[in-house]
């Protein structure tokens, strides 16, 4: 069960990664929103790649 | 178009640069070994998985080392690294290893008991990655550790952890705990399954005392003592008096609360015919109100803000511009851990656990802790253990 969980976790953090470069790489103008997106990036990639 | 793309690249270089800057140093600590090398009275040195077939492969494993006596005798076993931001019991259990011969009986040595804590950090507190003791041929580095296990490898955590088998409700953080999972289940969450196997350990091989190696803080009314249940009261006040009389340095008891579970003091006593100990040294880096938490803080112990609620007498052990240095709190761990073997060792005989070679008190105070590691790279490659 926990590792389920722990998978599904990863999963998730993955699919908010992949919106949130999106949402950075299909913005035109809005130079606070870019910069936002990539700093919330962080720490889910921290999780993703199994650093922290 | 050219513009935007460019304002896109650097953002991506920044983002880029500060998960690399935050990410490798911790990425590195997580994989940092230290090297040990065995010492003339470690006759075998096995895995915790050995006891425990829930902990294979996994990040919880750790190194156990046994030291046979040439006549047989008791057996002891000593847990240090529970909680890795306490780091004096490791370094002790960890001279002991490196320097101790044993006359008779066994003692059994696991120096980070929680692995993957020993790789942990808390960032939030500013916590330093290493620390480094100066020996006689150079300096040795240490992971500094946390209280709790990695979420890396123990997770999700409940809203609320019950303890098993007591069913006891306690902090949801507490299931990463080793000092609450105790006695623990072969199936249970990994720390669960740590604490298991070092219960299966002192059962299978008939451990008769357990000396766990903890430091908390000035501020905390637990601090300074031998913590031990009715069944070790005895020998644990003895040890303290001969202590205080002998070596001149306090150590008081506190009996273990039988309402309290998951701790080592209790649940060894409780499941097992063993009898356990809690050794808390103080350990000033703890404390909430004190300066930043540098290398030095961990070392020397000492903090402007902690002399100063000493002053108005908020702690509960003397302080003063001394601080409370890394070796006296090692040498506190040693000189209390083997007075308590040698006061078991009287009371009982043919269960005798006699241990030479190793420092006390006054020795690790005068000469520093690091004086009695030994240089890995002069050793035999093929003996050294990481841990």
């Amino acid at each position: 069960m926990t590792l389920i969980i722990m998978v599904l976790y990863h999963l998730l953090c993955a699919w908010l990664a992949a919106i949130l470069f999106w949402n950075f790489w299909t913005e035109k103008k809005d130079r606070d929103s870019l910069w936002l997106s990539l700093l919330v990036l962080v720490p889910l990639l921290l999780r993703i790649f199994r650093i922290k | 178009m050219k513009r935007e793309k460019l304002t896109k690249a650097v953002l991506l270089a920044c983002a880029a640069a500060l998960l690399l800057l935050g990410g490798i140093p911790i990425y590195r600590h997580r994989r940092y070994q230290v090297p040990v090398v065995p010492g003339p009275g470690v006759t075998k040195v096995v895995r915790l998985a050995d006891y425990g077939a829930g902990l294979k492969g996994t990040p919880a494993d750790t190194p156990v080392f046994i030291l046979e006596g040439k006549q047989p005798g008791g057996k002891a076993i000593l847990i240090a690294a529970t909680h890795a931001n306490e780091p004096a019991g490791m370094l002790a259990s960890l001279i002991i290893v490196e320097n101790a011969l044993i006359e008779k009986g066994t003692l059994i040595v696991i120096p980070v008991f929680n692995n993957s804590a020993g790789r942990n950090t808390r960032a939030g507190d500013g916590y330093p990655l290493y620390f480094e003791i100066p020996t006689d041929w150079g300096s040795k580095t240490f992971r500094m550790g946390n209280r709790d296990a990695s979420p890396l490898d123990q997770w999700p955590d409940p809203d609320v952890y019950i303890h098993y088998p007591e069913r006891q409700l306690l902090s949801y953080i507490d299931i990463r705990n080793t000092n609450r999972t105790w006695p623990g289940r072969p199936d249970g969450a990994l720390m669960e399954r740590v604490t298991f196997a070092a219960m299966e350990i002192m059962r299978s091989e008939g451990v008769d005392v357990a000396v766990d190696l903890h430091g908390a803080e000035t501020m905390f009314p637990v601090t300074n003592c031998i913590v031990a249940p009715e069944k070790s009261s005895k020998i644990a006040t003895l040890a303290a008096m001969n202590v205080k009389a002998a070596e001149k340095f306090d150590s008081h008891v506190e009996p273990s609360p039988a309402g309290f579970r998951g701790l080592s003091h209790r649940e060894i006593g409780d499941y097992a015919a063993t009898m356990p100990f809690l050794l808390e040294a103080p350990i000033p880096f703890l404390d909430q109100p004190t300066g930043p938490k540098t290398v030095r803080l961990l070392l020397d112990g000492k903090d402007p803000f902690l002399l100063s609620l000493a002053k108005k007498k908020k702690l509960f052990v003397p302080y003063d511009e001394a601080g409370w240095s890394m070796d006296r709190r090692v040498g506190q761990h040693m000189s209390v851990t083997l007075e308590i073997l040698r006061q078991f060792s009287k009371r009982n005989p043919g269960r005798e656990i006699i241990v030479h070679d190793v420092p006390r008190f006054a020795d690790i105070v005068r000469n520093g802790a690091g004086s009695y590691f030994h240089d890995p790279a002069a050793a035999d490659p093929d003996e050294l253990v990481h841990d």
